[in-house]
């Protein structure tokens, strides 16, 4: 075995060992567990108006007089030597946040039910972590999102970059869906029910008006959809076994 | 409501089993070694101890499905990955703050040795999925197949990312022994 490879057994050993005296908590009830950052941001709080208070007290250190900045405090010294500077770090807004949660239709299966409403309260905090563990399956490729895969890292991107993806994920819900069945594997649900349409002409024109109700596609968007031949914007999928397939957009 | 007519499309076909296993068990049997991993990827105990609790707080909601995978882990490890990540992203400068004037929180886990460390800081310093590699196959001893469960990608593409690591860690703890 060679050096690196003892040193990094030997840690991980070590590491596991550390673990084995982590005592489980209590499980998890409905109430959520208090998350690490605010632990973290309460901790990091505290140090700080326990140094920095003296020191404004004291004016050594800090002028006073100053305005305050909004969005990034000045420097704090603490002690004689070590200098913080905090960091407004505030996450970016998610593009779902105030989008109204869809109606889901009564007739979905249990299991179909269930997935849909998970990345619906998953889409609407942007929470990607969670969405990853939804699109993740058993034994199965990963979800299928657009552009050559990438699965929920695409979404976070794409969201990052200011597309809304996850509003349109949530928007897309709230559309007809439809079942596209198979006779090699489990049907699938769909939304929208357009999709399953192979030939533009055939969408019905109440489906038709959901995708221009939907206020995800602006002006002519759907007429340049439309010269592909059939639906092929953004699209959720679930099997009948309520696993998450893909959301994807183009052909 | 006009019916769409009935599509063949290839499908991804879904591996479930009717076989379920109680949360209480499960979580019990995983969460140290869930904590191990979170340790050596977040290099923080306390912090470990909190992405365990989420990410087993994750799969609590959705256990009703998840327990009926032939290896309900995999999906906790793919949570814990992915919110590690977020967790470094969004933190690492109060992180850095607070090691800076020791302000550790309190866990009930030892500290680990200043080698031990070292190893996980030059872990730490890695690109992503690299990072993740190593710490799934050393600290979680899991196989490629795995791995790339977890991580959302091949076999091929883990062992890929692990040699980029031992190239890489080879050459900085060296470095850091002669130092």
């Amino acid at each position: 075995m060679s050096d690196l490879e003892t040193r990094l057994s030997q840690a991980s050993e070590e590491t596991r060992e550390a673990a084995r005296q982590a005592v489980p908590p209590p499980i998890p009830s409905a109430r959520p567990a208090r998350p690490g950052w605010l632990i973290l941001a309460a901790a990091f709080t505290a140090v700080v108006l326990l140094f920095a208070v003296p020191a404004l007290l004291g004016g050594q250190d800090t002028p006073l007089g100053e305005n305050p900045q909004p969005t990034q405090s000045p420097p704090t010294t603490i002690g004689a030597a070590t200098t913080i500077t905090m960091i407004d770090d505030t996450p970016q807004q998610c593009s779902a946040e105030g989008t109204p949660e869809p109606a889901l239709s009564s007739d979905l299966p249990a299991d179909v039910d269930t997935t849909a409403r998970a990345i619906i309260g998953a889409a609407s905090d942007c929470d990607f972590d969670v969405l990853a563990g939804i699109a993740f399956t058993d034994g199965s490729p990963d979800l299928i999102t657009s552009f050559g895969g990438g699965g929920i890292d695409n979404l976070a991107r794409w969201e990052e970059e200011g597309y809304g993806e996850m509003d349109t994920l949530v928007r897309l819900f709230g559309t007809s869906h439809a079942l596209i069945e198979s006779e090699d594997g489990p049907a699938i649900y769909v939304w929208p029910a357009a999709f399953a349409y192979d030939r533009w002409e055939d969408i019905p024109p109440e489906y038709l008006s959901e995708l221009m109700d939907l206020g995800v596609y602006g002006e002519g968007e759907l007429d340049e959809i439309a010269k592909f031949g059939s639906y092929a914007g953004w699209r959720i999928g679930i099997d009948e076994n309520g696993e998450w397939l893909f959301f994807v957009a183009g052909d | 409501m006009t019916q769409p007519k009935t599509r063949r499309r290839p499908l991804i076909a879904a591996e479930t089993t009717s076989r379920s296993i109680s949360f209480d068990s499960f979580y019990r049997s995983e969460y140290r070694n869930i904590v191990a991993m979170g340790r050596a990827l977040l290099k923080d105990g306390a912090a470990a101890e909190d992405l365990a609790q989420e990410s087993f707080l994750a799969a609590h909601r959705h256990w009703d499905r998840i327990s009926r995978y032939d290896a309900p882990q995999a999906w906790v490890r793919r949570v814990m990955i992915n919110r590690a990540n977020s967790m470094r992203r969004r933190l690492g400068a109060e992180w850095r703050a607070l090691a800076k004037v020791g302000a550790d929180r309190e866990t009930q886990m030892p500290d680990l040795s200043p080698a031990t460390t070292e190893v996980w800081d030059q872990v730490g310093d890695l690109p992503r999925r690299q990072r993740q590699a190593v710490v799934l196959h050393y600290v979680g001893q899991l196989t490629m197949n795995e791995i790339g469960e977890a991580m959302g990608c091949s076999s091929g593409a883990v062992k890929s990312h692990l040699h980029r690591a031992r190239e890489t860690l080879g050459r900085r703890l060296s470095d850091w022994n002669e130092e």
